[in-house]
């Protein structure tokens, strides 16, 4: 049976690898759907592996306990990549300027800012594991054959994309607040006379997306590798800006993206 | 026009130099021949993103056309030995742009037929290009690699295919020359030529532009075959001039620096002249500034980003921008 367990192993990592892709693109599509189009993820998320390592390192070293660790780590990868986020706001927002140009910035600024200090720091840092998520075998589902190996002897950020797309759907299309996100983007003139706050709307939605993809970069680098390495994303944002089909799909899903009545 | 790159500006706060020696120390001509050495393929690549943007279409894949072009010039190299000089690098150009022009072949298409955003396909073309590279010389296996080579790597090009040096005892080549005239013959096409006012009418107005009959499907078509090209263009002056056979890690990323250059120059071929040999001077001097001081060379990438930055938080430009815009019939969204 060398061959059930080939199965199990790449479909496990498969998982892995996937959790990135799959958190930075709840938060690439919240933001295109608020209408702010963020092709700066892969800096963010270059960003949350960088400070995720440094901050689950600097944790350990101030001897906490693992748990108090990872959530130092997490928060400060989200904190991280959400500050590139806001510059990307301010930039693209409020002082209405180009999307592209402003996110390719954001994401030189990353890939030359983390090498840089990363450079820095490697004499302390070294090429040490830092503290990172273990598999975090759920009880009952881990015994599920095939599947359970697969899909729950994950760590809990894995476990965190399992729930986090319906959470977002549900938010996005059953309530008020998604509905005003969906509008601002749809037609922000139309969302604007309704009384919605779009920029207020985009702001968060920017934010949230940084925070998305700090989380993506923290799940990079502290789900497996639990190291950092110069531009370790590799082009990763830049897939996760695009997969959710939203112009990259072309006239069809345009055609079927719902539009407000236009003289409004 | 004097040039102050990053080394030797280290140079002088390491050496306590006063600013009045230190047009001494400036006019360092080997100095000023790495940074125009360096400059040559980023004011390509420049000009090939200035066309893109200028006419609205974000062709931010020079890097992998950059790649592709650099092959496609190293293949007639190596096997053009016997043709005359002249000859081999014209058709070794040639070759460069087709192939710089065939690495965006299909994110154009898409682009003409479906619709679909160029930012994204021509980004990911780069890392398809740079693999791809990889494998055509992939030590002992690749089908263009040296076959007793350790590094991946080429064959040498034919000698007779060098570009000359045009600064005696520098690696200075004649392809800065013919970048300028590039420069020079773009921004001529732009400002004087039918196809260069369409061009700025779809950059401008695209609704505007499609009313005045401008087949603007078509003319981005062209226009990002042309840019395309132009970029591959920057990989076969380099492997030409400089580098003389393809090597893995080819170029440290001119085709991104092409954005900056661009974005300085206002997205104006000609400007790309002024602005390349800033980036170009960063770059020569990241090396030595590296080993000067210890500072990192990725500051170089920082100090790129933040002058993007900058630039385009200006209130000024804005302002400007705000006064010549088209009011977009889809309000404030992200496509204009």
């Amino acid at each position: 049976m060398a061959d059930a367990s080939f199965v199990v192993d790449v479909g496990d990592a498969a998982i892995r690898s996937a959790t990135p892709l799959a958190t930075a693109t709840i938060g690439g599509v919240v933001c295109e759907k608020s209408g702010v189009f963020n092709i700066g993820i892969e800096g963010m998320m270059l960003t949350g592996a960088f400070t995720g390592v440094v901050a689950s390192y600097a944790a350990a070293s101030a001897g906490l306990p693992t748990a108090a660790t990872l959530l130092v780590a997490v928060t400060a990868a989200a904190l991280a990549a959400m500050a590139l986020a806001l510059v990307h706001g301010l930039l693209c927002i409020t002082n209405r300027a180009d999307q592209i140009v402003s996110g390719i910035a954001i994401n030189l600024l990353a890939l030359g800012g983390t090498s840089m200090l990363y450079r820095k720091l490697s004499p302390t840092l070294g090429q040490e594991r830092v503290t990172g998520f273990d598999p975090l075998p759920l009880p009952l589902l881990k015994d599920i054959p095939a599947v359970g190996p697969v899909f729950f002897e994950q760590s809990l950020l894995v476990y965190l994309v399992y729930v986090l797309p319906f959470l977002v759907a549900l938010v996005m299309y059953r309530m008020r607040w998604g509905m005003a996100l969906r509008s601002v983007g749809d037609f922000a003139e139309c969302a604007d006379a309704a009384g919605i706050q779009v920029r207020r709307t985009r702001y968060l939605a920017v934010l949230f997306s940084g925070a998305m993809a700090g989380l993506a970069g923290a799940a990079l680098a502290l789900g497996a590798v639990k190291v950092f390495m110069p531009n370790m994303t590799a082009g990763r944002g830049f897939i996760v800006a695009r997969s959710d089909r939203r112009r990259a799909v072309g006239p069809a899903a345009r055609r079927a993206r719902l539009r407000p009545v236009r003289p409004c | 026009m004097r040039l102050i790159s990053a080394s030797q500006a280290c140079r002088i706060a390491r050496a306590g130099t006063p600013w009045s020696e230190a047009p001494e120390v400036l006019g360092n001509r080997f100095s000023l021949a790495t940074a125009g050495v360096r400059m040559t393929p980023i004011l390509l690549t420049g000009i090939a993103v200035a066309l893109s943007f200028r006419a609205g279409a974000f062709n931010i894949g020079a890097e992998g056309q950059l790649y592709v072009g650099v092959a496609a010039a190293t293949f007639v190299g190596i096997h053009g030995d016997g043709l005359p000089g002249p000859l081999l690098i014209v058709l070794s150009l040639v070759a460069a742009f087709l192939g710089g022009a065939l690495w965006i072949l299909i994110p154009a298409l898409l682009k003409f037929f479906r619709d679909v955003s160029e930012i994204v396909t021509t980004l990911m073309f780069n890392f398809i290009g740079i693999l791809f590279i990889g494998y055509l010389i992939d030590p002992g296996r690749g089908p263009m690699a040296q076959p007793d080579a350790a590094f991946a790597q080429s064959p040498p090009i034919a000698d007779s295919s060098f570009l000359p040096s045009i600064f005696p005892g520098t690696s200075l080549h004649a392809g800065l020359l013919l970048a300028v005239l590039l420069a020079v013959l773009v921004q001529v096409l732009v400002t004087f030529t039918p196809f260069g006012f369409r061009l700025r009418m779809i950059g401008s107005g695209l609704t505007a532009a499609r009313f005045a009959g401008v087949p603007a499907r078509r003319m981005t078509l062209k226009l990002m075959l042309l840019s395309g090209g132009i970029a591959g263009i920057a990989g076969g002056v380099e492997v030409l001039g400089l580098s003389h056979a393809l090597y893995l890690n080819f170029s440290p990323g001119y085709g991104y620096d092409g954005i900056t250059v661009a974005l300085l120059a206002a997205n104006s071929p000609l400007g790309s002249v002024f602005s390349a040999p800033f980036v170009g001077g960063l770059r020569a001097g990241a090396n030595n500034m590296q080993q000067v001081t210890g500072l990192e060379s990725s500051l170089v990438v920082v100090i790129q980003a933040l002058v993007i930055l900058f630039l385009i938080w200006d209130p000024l430009r804005r302002r400007l921008q705000r006064r010549t815009r088209v009011p977009e019939p889809e309000g404030w969204g992200p496509d204009g």
